[in-house]
């Protein structure tokens, strides 16, 4: 055997592959070639050095994190997935398919015949032609109803800009072009968003404000197309409007997974929405969280409305300090997830100093909390978030989850009393918001109350 | 054989309507899939976020998959077109990539980045034959019956890879 029959069959050899006389041969030839040699030796440092990378590359939770993720996955995949099974297995059934499909149509066509045809597709497409919109309605806040009204105007020129305002007592937000503004008149706080640029048709900054127009379901009506997808409640009405005397659609919808439900009504000739109810519940209980009871399609709004000042003494955030912000906020919660407690107290800390006028300053203190507690320093992360809920009290929708830690920590240091009271607070705030009383951590703080009041 | 008509079987199961029966096949596939994926994307918490957006979106997909037997080949081209997305989106996300380069430029303990890189870089049929005999375990023979070539190519492609990773590792040192 030569050199090069030697190499040819290196792979066979250490792979246990081959058999005499070939495996003798080999080993003979091995025994009297101090290259081959070598060569066989690197080969197995490079197999040892692969098997070494395969040992590593296993994580201890990644099944169960993919398992986890499919589970989550839209049921109506799954659902298809069967059905569809079920059709293509035999020939006789894609037939049936086939004939079944076919009858639902005829029969859809005459059923169609004298009744108005509308579909939630032809309002999304309707909507996709307007140039402005005004909105007037209201708002849930808490138990107080507030009213809100919102413009909106794509101009003309400019597919990929838009102008928007919606103003209420809480709250106004002004986009203009490349400029945009969000101020909570609480607070006083001003955010602003200059120097937007664009990219791809798509303004990158102000993305946020597109996917609020975007995911609004009486802007663009794509919610409710999607919806119609997923939802197994979807039910149209057809009578007359009492508003409008004209022949109109009722739709009332929900989805459970969002707890979200629907209530909205489209003009037939037009395809127009001309009102709409949203709750976070998907039974429509209670008063609606957004009620949008007038629309005004194509009117023309005047470029003064679109205006902003920012008022006097209010303070001022800029996006450039928000991000950097968020981005050093999300470094903390990085080393929290990688068990660098301390690193991380110093980066929340750092956070909390730096920007201590924005809301991150906020979960900045109570993550600090929460990393003294994971620490078994109670009484550290007691204060901690004690400075948090005094310092940030305007911030309603965010302090009643760290009144949640609070009462949390109280009780792991003893002090039942004081933790009642925290879970109280965080109920009171976290109620009084709209807060959902069956999650996290409205849920868990009602809990924590029932079994301390049990215990004295 | 038997390997291929296992991933199939799995396949059909999770088709009939047993979602769970897909477990085995993320058992089976999460360490190569780990391994191509930390070569590419040069991070191993980048690797299993793509791993996982791969297998779900394999699962989401599987309806699309024509030929049942061929799951690995399809996932691996899941996986290529997932670690090309995230490698855009790394690209227009530039305040976050440079905040993070620094903690990115540090290898993490235990891993062959090098090795990794070069077993990525191959072309894919000496890729393939790679990950499966190191990161899925299989031998010469399951690789055979998986590709559905003969066990005499399984074997000139793992002498051929091991060349290329050769040359490629000394290049780089």
């Amino acid at each position: 055997m030569n050199c090069e029959q030697c190499r040819i069959n290196f792979v066979g050899y250490i792979e246990g592959l081959l058999v005499e006389p070939g495996k003798g041969a080999i080993e003979s030839h091995l025994a009297t070639c101090p290259p081959c040699r070598a060569e066989l030796q690197q080969i197995s440092s490079l197999c040892d050095r692969l098997m070494a990378g395969r040992e590593i590359a296993a994580q201890n939770d990644f099944e169960e994190a993919v398992m986890h993720r499919i589970s989550h996955e839209d049921l109506r995949t799954r659902r298809d997935i069967k059905l569809w099974r079920i059709i293509m297995k035999k020939r006789i059934t894609k037939f049936a398919a086939v004939a079944a499909i076919t009858i639902a149509v005829l029969i859809g066509v005459n059923m169609l015949k004298g009744t108005p045809a509308w579909a939630i597709g032809q309002t999304v497409k309707a909507l996709e032609n307007i140039q402005t919109l005004v909105i007037t309605g209201t708002d849930s806040w808490g138990s107080e109803s507030i009213p809100f009204k919102f413009w909106l105007r794509f101009p003309e020129d400019k597919k990929d800009s838009l102008d928007l305002r919606f103003e209420s007592e809480k709250q106004i937000i002004v986009v203009q072009g490349t400029k945009a503004w969000a101020y909570w008149t609480e607070e006083n706080v001003v955010k602003v968003y200059d120097n937007v640029t664009t990219s791809n048709g798509m303004m990158r900054d102000i993305a946020f404000w597109y996917r609020i127009t975007e995911h609004n379901p009486w802007i663009t009506g794509k919610v409710l197309a999607t919806l119609k997808l997923f939802t197994k409640d979807w039910q149209e009405n057809y009578s007359k409007c009492e508003k409008t005397d004209r022949d109109c659609v009722f739709v009332t919808c929900s989805y459970k997974p969002l707890s979200s439900s629907f209530w909205f009504v489209c003009d037939l000739e037009s395809k127009l929405v001309v009102e709409g109810k949203y709750w976070r519940n998907s039974d429509r209980q209670g008063p609606p969280v957004s009620h949008a009871v007038s629309f005004q399609y194509n009117e023309k709004i005047d470029d003064k409305v679109f205006d902003y000042k920012i008022p006097e003494g209010a303070k001022v955030i800029n996006r450039k300090e928000q991000k950097e912000a968020d981005t050093l906020f999300a470094h903390g919660e990085r080393l929290f997830k990688e068990k660098e407690t301390d690193q991380a107290i110093n980066i929340f800390q750092e956070v909390y100093e730096k920007y201590p006028n924005l809301n991150v300053a906020e979960s900045a203190l109570m993550m600090i909390g929460i990393c003294y507690e994971r620490l078994g320093q109670y009484e550290k992360a007691i204060a901690t978030y004690q400075k948090s809920v005094k310092e940030y009290e305007y911030l309603k929708g965010w302090t009643f989850s760290t009144y949640y830690y609070l009462g949390r920590s109280y009780v792991k240091n003893g002090q039942k009393d004081k933790a009642v009271n925290a879970f109280q607070n965080c109920l009171i705030i976290g109620e009084s918001i709209g807060g959902d009383v069956d999650k996290f951590p409205l849920k868990d703080a009602r809990q924590y109350i029932e079994k301390l009041k049990s215990h004295r | 054989m038997q390997r291929r008509h296992v991933d199939k079987d799995y396949v059909e199961r999770c088709l009939d309507g047993h979602p769970d029966d897909f477990r085995y096949l993320v058992r089976r596939y999460q360490a190569v899939l780990l391994g191509y994926l930390a070569g590419r994307l040069g991070s191993r918490d980048m690797a299993e976020e793509a791993a996982q957006e791969s297998l779900v979106r394999a699962y989401v997909g599987l309806r699309k998959l024509r030929k049942t037997d061929s799951f690995f080949a399809w996932l691996m081209g899941i996986a290529g077109r997932v670690v090309k997305e995230m490698q855009r989106s790394r690209r227009s996300d530039v305040p976050l990539t440079e905040t993070l380069s620094e903690t990115a430029a540090v290898p993490e303990p235990g891993c062959d980045v090098g090795l990794e890189q070069a077993v990525a870089a191959l072309p894919p049929p000496y890729r393939c034959v790679i990950l499966l005999r190191y990161y899925g375990g299989c031998s010469c023979g399951e690789i055979a019956g998986q590709l559905d070539v003969p066990l005499g190519t399984v074997t000139k492609q793992l002498s051929r890879a091991y060349a290329m990773l050769r040359e490629s590792l000394k290049e780089k040192s």
